[in-house]
């Protein structure tokens, strides 16, 4: 076969080569392609190979990027940013990127060897805001704007979120360890979105009041349960030295409508109750965080707003606000609205996430609860309930934070609810390992309670991809923990 | 004994039965030497806002001596609650200056279930009545128990089943839902229900049975002493009273008149005296339409237009019979103890409360909900057939009267 460098195309192609060595310097042409040209991919058209299919940008400089490149022809990526008379270079990235399969992206190109998909994700520190913005990638300019609409922070972590949802939505295997590349960003868009948040009072009332216990009700915007909740626990706040502390994320509703309706609530019942509002949504822990702070009560009863005490058995329900956890943590035994069995206790486990095209293969770890959707009834005498339990172990037990009771010193000393999980999921289980691990009882109460769970719903995707992150980290802080249930519990244990 | 009716609406601000009931009780209470009677009636302030004076939550009913007005300004159709501290400390109050021995609740629209927890606070020995004029309680669907997406009465009523009609919604938002009626109930002494079935519904919902008493919604006789019943020449003048809303069944009773008119070729007349046709919905309006489209000669339909308790009597003169052919279970049925007072003999559907108090030759005939066929056949037996209907038109009962009602609501009382 015969090879042949067509060097006056090379010439031509690239003028600045021919002004240095002219048109017919064949040998010099060529060493140039070899060592530079072909790796620079001289007179290749890049957005054939290269595409940036979203652009995100924050108001504090937090910068995500989604596309898809043939790894072959664009082998290193250099993203530099333009905000005005400001140029911000991230130079060529390689472990900066999240590189994922797209199998869309494979048909076109015919490499399904390499992942084709990317998302970057970072923030640009001392950033500038201006009108005029412009990306380029590898030098080209890929997004320009000249009157910028900056994202708040709130909406750019939503967005990239959502953007990522791509990689959440597979089987954990296949994507676990890309969290890596992804999680400082989100960590430092989370932290950066809860340093701004605040909490508002919207209403109190018998503050004044002795009390030894805090009830505190995190709720994420909706308040449409929080009358009937509020109803069906009034016997057990009413003139009791209980105060019931509401923190709501997010509440879009009417807030002069809702401080009237608690109001009127306090008209009728003698209670202590005040109700505050965050001007975002601080997510699970970093709202009960707050009502822990501000409560008086030397015992703190964390309670989901869709906990309610069983219909007729409100007495034995109540019993549980009212004991002592001493030094541990308590949680209950939660049904669903139909009566049937949701909670008794959590035990977690780990599996293997492997994905032998990625060639990687590391823990991952799963909550479980034992005894779920089984045909336990709320009404079942104590007799069959301790059937029901036989398999519930007394030690190394996890309990749901959906109802929890827990001295306030306690949960201080064990550093409150982890805020490094975005919004929710997994700081409840964070949280009773941490107990475990520091010699701490954490218990099942046979207390019943209902827990208005309801049928799932399909869950948007900003929330798969957080619940994809904080699975990850949790399987990163835990994955070596003793408490781990072994694998017999998992396959017979129920 | 001091008693107070507390009510959804009154009759001079928006006309309907449960009003009517209520002011009824209150003013044959009022007529009772040895009673002391209040009327307080829960409105919609945005609906009548020339009852509303800013700011006062409870108003005089002008011209009256004992009749007060209480709009409110929203109010929670679901949860059937209000929770307005201005609302609440006004009711303590008036709850407080009047005293009243026994609270005669009609309703929880607009009335707020929070109200029986006020009542109970402030006169923990007052004795709570409460009549369940309709089914809210336990449905949704404006009470009524029928399930439009399927066409039949709502034989379930667990809340799974109630996500059927109301799918953007889940099932413990029901569970709680009912968890707050109960939770309400709980406080009230007893219950009144204008008919067996409707007791029986509540029953199966998990009221206790030996709470809810039945006594039939008094009625105010408009039949002069001595009137002599008289019919059309022919007997095939039959009228619908009612609402024209959806589950009344005006289609079902043009669809049998339609049949009847073209199987025997006599002439047959309708007579419709509905209101309300604003709240039909378009698709019924045109299952309506599509009944008389091209329909014989022989079916003459007259859309009369609404009525009122006033004139009732001398409209149901023109008729010879008259029909009720809801689809829903009516909890009591109004116009059949109306068409008794007018010596007509009433052709209901066996739908709720209707059920039970139609008797097949006696004060009426039945036949089964939704079926055209069924009261088809009973028109034709009907027409022209002096002799059942002179019978009935003379022998028939009429329902008890209002005083009666007032009487058996003070044994109640007295128990």
């Amino acid at each position: 076969m015969k090879t042949t460098f067509l060097f006056r195309n090379y010439a031509e192609a690239n003028p600045d080569l021919a002004e240095l060595y002219g048109n017919e310097d064949e040998a010099a042409l060529r060493e140039h392609y070899e060592k530079y040209g072909s790796v620079e991919r001289r007179g290749v058209n890049l957005e054939d190979y290269l595409r940036v299919e979203k652009v995100l940008l924050s108001e504090e400089g937090h910068i995500c990027i989604a596309g898809w490149a043939d790894r072959r022809m664009a082998e290193s990526i250099a993203v530099t940013l333009v905000v005005g008379y400001m140029m911000y270079e991230f130079g060529e990235l390689r472990d900066q990127f999240c590189w994922y399969h797209r199998q869309d992206v494979a048909e076109v190109i015919g490499d399904f060897e390499r992942p084709s998909g990317y998302l970057f994700l970072a923030q640009i520190p001392d950033f500038r805001m201006h009108s005029e913005v412009m990306v380029l990638v590898n030098g080209k300019k890929y997004y320009s704007s000249e009157a910028m609409r900056w994202m708040s922070v709130q909406s750019f972590m939503t967005d990239a979120l959502a953007t990522c949802a791509v990689l959440a939505d597979r089987p954990v295997g296949a994507t676990l360890p890309l969290t890596e590349k992804l999680a400082p960003g989100f960590s430092q868009v989370w932290t950066s979105y809860l340093d701004r948040l605040g909490f508002s009072c919207l209403y109190e009332t018998g503050t004044d009041r002795e009390g030894d216990r805090s009830i505190i009700i995190t709720l994420y915007r909706d308040t449409s349960m929080l009358i009937s909740q509020l109803e069906t626990l009034a016997p057990a706040l009413s003139g009791q030295p209980v105060e019931l502390i509401v923190v709501a994320n997010e509440y879009t509703g009417e807030t002069a409508l809702l401080a009237e309706q608690l109001a009127a609530f306090s008209q009728l019942h003698d209670v202590c109750l005040s109700m505050h509002l965050c001007s975002g949504n601080s997510g699970f822990s970093a709202g009960n965080n707050y009502g822990a702070k501000i409560a008086r009560g030397e015992t703190l009863i964390f309670m989901n707003p869709d906990i309610f005490p069983p219909e007729g058995q409100e007495d034995q329900a109540f019993a549980f606000l009212a004991g002592d956890p001493g030094e541990g943590l308590d949680g209950a035994l939660l049904y669903y609205g139909d009566g049937s069995l949701m909670h008794s206790g959590m035990y977690t486990t780990a599996d293997q996430a492997v994905d032998a095209r990625m060639g990687f293969s590391q823990p991952v770890l799963r909550v479980e609860h034992y005894g779920k959707g089984l045909t336990a009834h709320v009404d079942d005498t104590e007799a069959e309930l301790a059937e029901e339990l036989r398999e519930v172990p007394e030690d190394g037990l996890l309990v749901t934070a959906a109802l929890w009771r827990i001295r306030k010193s306690v949960f201080e000393e064990v550093g409150g609810l982890s805020t490094d999980y975005i919004i929710a999921y997994y700081e409840d289980a964070d949280f009773c390992l941490k107990m475990l691990e520091a010699g701490r009882p954490v218990r099942l109460d046979h207390s019943r309670w209902i827990h208005m769970e309801g049928v799932g719903k399909p869950k948007p995707p900003m929330l798969r991809t957080v619940m994809w992150l904080n699975r990850a980290l949790y399987s990163r802080r835990f994955a070596d923990s003793p408490f781990l249930a072994p694998a017999a519990t998992d396959l017979f244990q129920l | 004994m001091k008693f107070l009716t507390l009510s959804l609406y009154h009759p001079r601000v928006m006309r309907g039965g449960a009003q009517y009931v209520a002011k009824d009780l209150h003013d044959a209470a009022a007529a009772d030497p040895e009673v002391d009677a209040v009327m307080l009636a829960a409105i919609d302030s945005r609906m009548f806002p020339q009852y509303s004076k800013t700011g006062a939550s409870i108003t005089a009913l002008p011209d009256t001596d004992n009749e007060f007005l209480m709009p409110g300004r929203r109010f929670d159709d679901f949860f059937h609650r209000i929770y307005d501290p201005r609302r609440n400390k006004a009711l303590k109050r008036f709850l407080e200056d009047h005293k009243p021995d026994v609270i005669h609740l009609h309703h929880s629209l607009w009335v707020g279930l929070e109200v029986i927890d006020l009542i109970r606070n402030t006169l923990p020995n007052v004795k709570i009545i409460y009549t369940l004029h309709e089914y809210l309680a336990i449905c949704h669907r404006q009470g009524q128990l029928y399930r439009y997406h399927e066409g039949g009465i709502c034989q379930d009523t667990r809340p799974d089943q109630c996500v059927g009609c109301f799918p953007e919604r889940n099932v413990d938002e029901f569970i709680l839902r009912r968890r707050g009626f109960k939770r309400a109930f709980a406080m009230v002494d007893e219950f009144i229900s204008p008919s067996q079935y409707l007791k029986d519904r509540f029953v199966e919902w998990g009221l206790d049975a030996d709470k809810i008493t039945v006594i039939a919604n008094g009625h105010h006789r408009r039949r002069p002493e001595g009137w002599v019943p008289k019919h059309s020449p022919e007997l095939n003048v039959f009228g619908f009273f009612g609402q024209f809303v959806d589950a009344k069944g005006i289609d079902v009773a043009l669809k049998a008149a339609r049949r009847v008119a073209e199987t025997t070729e006599r002439e047959v007349e309708i007579k419709v005296f509905g209101g309300n046709k604003e709240y039909a919905t378009k698709d019924y309006l045109a299952k309506i339409e599509a009944v008389l489209d091209d329909a014989p000669e022989e079916l003459i339909v007259t859309e009369v237009g609404s009525y009122s308790r006033d004139n009732v009597f001398e409209l149901m003169s023109t008729v010879d019979w008259v029909i009720t052919p809801s689809i829903w279970p009516e909890t009591f049925g109004l116009v059949v103890s109306e068409a008794w007072d007018a010596r007509r003999p009433v052709l209901a559907s066996r739908a709720g409360g209707l059920d039970g108090r139609i008797i097949d030759g006696v004060n009426g005939f039945s036949f089964l909900p939704g079926s055209d066929t069924g009261l088809a056949q009973l028109m034709e037996f009907c027409i022209g057939n002096a002799e059942v209907w002179q019978k009935m038109a003379h022998e028939m009962p009429d329902e008890i009267t209002v005083d009666e009602a007032w009487a058996a609501h003070k044994a109640l009382i007295a128990r």
